[in-house]
């Protein structure tokens, strides 16, 4: 957790060579006192947390990605609010309070915005649970808003542990592997990975030796013989290449039963609806045949 | 063009020959199905028969099986089509990639692909590879037919390519799908990584009519070596011959591009080592190419899947890493031998 | 018997008309010699006589009936073709390049291979090239590569023989080897018809003569009638004429004419 919370410095315009004429005034003194109102956020990730915790008249502007929804949980709260690219001229004229951004994508944007003063909030992508809680909880801090976060993470909490109640005692661990594209498969040490052990699954990928995100060939993978497939659902018909390899011939040769299409929405952030990816694959791995043992 | 002073002719008889690539073709087509990522496995009957049940069986059936076909059909495609557009244009450099009918093939089918034609008519991809080929077949041949001098030709092919390349791209830009853009590779630099049968199905018919096609074309191509006036004069018909070149061209490198991305080179390596085993007659090089091209696919793709620990080597990645060099080796040559 | 006419020739290229008017017969027992000068339509009359180009008015007639009657399969049969430059693109065994020629005739199929292997034999024997049947054709000499050119025309057993500029660029004993070599094939069912620039070999070799200029034939017949002084000063503003030395015809050019504009 290496996410800094980088306080406004006082506006020194005239250290930044050839700052345009008319740039605007960063920052409005009157609202770094309280709750930021201008709040901008870059990334997908931060996006989702935005919309769940501030009010929409706080919001100046979201990034593009989280009105797709196939990818953004909350793109219906997006409706209607203003989409930026994560690029610098886009933001300044925004003159946000707060912005919100990934450690590791719109870099190049964010040292920019920071030498023109704006207050940055960076946010690494959560690799569990625990860093679920801690970015929820230091986005609400920022946001002005810690007791609503709290009771989000208190939800969230309550909802695994209806899972880990409902589901069927002595059941064994379905042998689970989760496809993403290009042959990709996640690890211990993963969001995903996390979401499979508290659905009860076993993760497949973590026996074949892939840590973090990390190749499979299909070959291999068929040879695992995986009690579950987990893959990305398409809410809309988009093609590519890589899904379309996603639904290769040889994977229902594994049977139908075996897969399980799970939006991508639910698992690409981390944030409360990875809950909702819980009670999902925990439903799956029930109603789904006993899980056999594999000699 | 003179590409070689030597006396010396390669006394191979032709059939031998022939032969010869079969026993090599088939060799690395074995080699294709038992060797892979999940280990060595040697198929027999009761995985070829019947549902298949067992995982190996999954493997060699779905995946393995489907992926040695297209390794030899779309070699085998890309080696006779470079042949055959050498035997037209009486260019030893002519080659379906390096001259931009791979690419424009590439673009056909993105179009096809991405605008989501294809997930409703699956027969559009193909067709569109096949147009993207065809167009530029035809532009190729204005541009560079009869007997236009090599650098025509290659300045035609870079232009072409450039412009297949670029839209290409934007094509995929503008898909709506945040993964196409990354997906520019695929096509560019080809890959039989995980296909399946539904992309033989796809592809096969339309690659062996295409290659029928320019079967036909021998006899034309023969007697084209003695320039258009004198093939003429021998009763060869040479509307129809270049619209059989065309046409064949188009139709098997514009379907194999579709199912497999742009693998360059083929065409230009296989039938170079292969000339002067058939005593330089295009006609008889033809089928020799095809051999060839299919042989030095299988080898290429089983190659790339233990190149590496990682997601398997493009194929188009290894194929231009041969093919360059070789490229420019005939360029020197060219260059020296016109001097 | 196998005849080849022209009828009131019209060739038209960008607005200028190569051929004017040509009507002439070609047919077997003659070497024909097309002579005239640079420019006159010597190459374009030919590959109209072939079917090679389109033709503006007028018809060229194979046994009577308009060529573009005939597929071009049935012209091969009939006529053979020796291009300028003896044009060759692969490096291609002479042996190869021999049995092209077996194309015109169908004689490359299968069901045909020994009477194809018999006429290539033949044809490398008449030209004297059977030493060279393994050599690349690129690597020949400008002499035996026109040999071979020929005997690839031979090899297709085409009754009429249109050469163009068969001998043009070679030495002379190979211009006299060639020479032989299309007088010898013209009999009561092969001729031969030749672009020539050298007017002696013209007149030595050829039993017709046709002189042509400006896309016109200004003259025809035997070439004692031909290559008169006057025809001579007329078509190439030359002083010169046909002379005799040991018995021997030879054509002198002694000077330019005056330029009589």
């Amino acid at each position: 957790m290496v996410a800094v919370v980088v306080l406004s410095t006082a506006p020194t315009g005239a250290t930044l060579a050839g700052a345009p004429v008319g740039a605007p005034a960063p920052i409005p003194t009157e609202t770094v006192k309280g709750k930021p109102q201008r709040i901008v956020s870059m990334n997908l990730c931060t996006d989702q947390l935005v919309l769940l915790l501030a009010e929409r008249d706080r919001i100046a502007s979201i990034s593009y990605l989280a009105f797709d929804p196939e990818i953004s949980h909350h793109a219906l709260l997006a409706q209607g609010l203003h989409a930026n690219h994560g690029q610098a001229e886009e933001i300044l004229p925004l003159r946000p309070d707060l912005i919100l951004a990934g450690t590791y994508t719109t870099r190049a944007t964010t040292t920019i915005l920071r030498r023109f003063g704006h207050r940055i909030l960076t946010l690494d992508p959560a690799s569990g649970f625990a860093d679920i809680h801690d970015n929820i909880r230091r986005v609400g801090k920022a946001l002005g808003e810690a007791p609503k976060a709290e009771r989000i993470i208190y939800d969230f909490d309550r909802r695994l542990a209806d899972v880990r109640r409902r589901s069927s005692p002595g059941r064994l661990a379905p042998r689970t592997i989760v496809l993403q594209p290009r042959g990709m498969t996640t690890g211990p040490g993963s969001l995903v990975d996390g979401i499979l052990r508290a659905a009860g699954l076993r993760n497949l990928s973590a026996d074949l030796g892939v840590t973090g995100m990390g190749f499979l060939p299909l070959e291999r993978l068929i040879a695992a013989r995986p009690d579950l497939l987990v893959v990305a659902a398409r809410t809309a018909e988009r093609p590519s290449l890589t899904h379309q390899a996603l639904h290769h011939p040889a994977h229902a040769a594994l049977g139908d039963a075996r897969r399980i299409e799970l939006p991508a929405s639910l698992w690409t952030c981390g944030g409360p609806q990875a809950a909702e990816a819980v009670a999902r694959l925990a439903k799956a791995a029930d109603t789904r045949d006993e899980g056999k043992p594999r000699p | 063009m003179k590409l070689s002073r030597t006396d010396r002719s390669f006394d191979i008889p032709f059939p031998f020959l022939l032969a010869g690539l079969v026993l090599l073709t088939l060799v690395l087509f074995a080699a294709s199905v038992v060797f892979g990522r999940a280990g060595v496995l040697i198929p027999n009957a009761g995985i070829l028969i019947g549902a298949p049940t067992t995982p190996e069986a999954v493997i060699l059936r779905e995946l393995r099986l489907p992926r040695a076909i297209l390794a030899l059909v779309v070699g085998g495609a890309l080696g006779m089509a470079g042949a055959a557009l050498q035997g037209l244009l009486r260019n030893p450099l002519a080659e379906p990639g390096l001259v931009g009918v791979s690419g424009t093939a590439a673009l056909g089918a993105v179009a096809t692909f991405y605008s989501g034609l294809a997930a409703v008519y699956p027969l559009a991809l193909p067709l569109g590879g096949m147009a993207g080929a065809g167009l530029a077949v035809v532009l190729l041949y204005l541009l560079a037919g009869r007997d236009a001098p090599i650098l025509t030709l290659i300045l035609a092919g870079v232009a072409i390519n450039a412009m297949s390349g670029a839209l290409t791209t934007l094509a995929l830009n503008l898909s709506p799908n945040p993964y196409a853009a990354f997906e520019v590779f695929f096509w560019l630099l080809g890959a039989l990584t995980d296909r399946s049968m539904d992309h033989v199905d796809l592809a096969l018919p339309f690659i062996t009519l295409g290659m029928g096609l320019l079967a036909t074309t021998g006899r034309g191509l023969d007697a084209l070596t003695l320039g258009e006036d004198v093939a003429r004069s021998l009763g060869i018909g040479i509307g129809g011959l270049q619209a059989r070149v065309i046409i064949g061209t188009a139709l098997a490198v514009g379907a194999a591009v579709a199912v497999s991305g742009v693998i360059g080179f083929v065409g230009l390596v296989v039938p170079h080592l292969l000339r002067p085993a058939v005593g330089h007659a295009p006609g008889r090089l033809l089928p020799a190419s095809a051999l060839g091209g299919g042989a030095l696919t299988l080898a290429a793709d089983i190659a790339v899947r233990f190149a590496t620990d990682g997601p398997e080597l493009q194929l188009g990645v290894l194929t231009a890493m041969i093919g360059a060099p070789f490229f420019l080796a005939l360029v020197l040559r060219t260059r020296r031998e016109g001097q | 018997m196998t005849i080849l006419s022209a009828h009131d020739l019209v060739v038209t290229r960008n607005g200028r008309r190569l051929l004017d008017g040509i009507s002439a017969d070609f047919g077997p027992g003659r070497l024909t010699g097309l002579i005239g000068p640079n420019g006159a339509g010597k190459t374009t009359f030919l590959k109209a006589l072939l079917g090679l180009i389109p033709v503006d008015g007028g018809e060229v007639r194979l046994d009577g009936l308009p060529l573009t009657n005939y597929r071009p399969s049935d012209i091969a049969r009939r006529v053979g073709y020796l291009a300028q430059g003896a044009p060759c693109h692969w490096p291609m065994s002479v042996e190869r390049i021999v049995a092209l020629g077996l194309l015109a005739n169908g004689q490359d199929r299968r069901a045909e291979a020994a009477a194809g292997k018999q006429a290539i034999a033949d044809a490398l024997a008449a030209t004297g090239t059977n030493h060279l049947r393994h050599r690349a054709v690129t690597t020949l000499s400008g002499g035996e590569r026109t040999l071979v050119m020929i005997a690839r025309c031979l090899a297709g057993g085409a009754p009429m023989l249109l050469a163009d500029e068969p001998v043009t660029g070679l030495d002379p004993r190979h211009q006299l080897d060639v020479m032989d070599i299309l007088r010898r094939r013209v009999s009561e069912t092969a001729g031969t018809v030749a672009v020539l620039h050298d007017l002696t070999l013209a007149a030595r070799y050829c039993n017709h003569l046709i002189l042509m200029a400006d896309g016109r034939i200004f003259a025809q017949g035997t070439p004692d009638v031909v290559l008169k002084p006057g025809n001579l000063a007329a078509v190439y503003r030359i002083k010169g004429g046909l002379h005799f030395v040991d018995g021997r015809q030879i054509v002198v050019s002694h000077s330019p004419e005056e330029n009589r504009t």
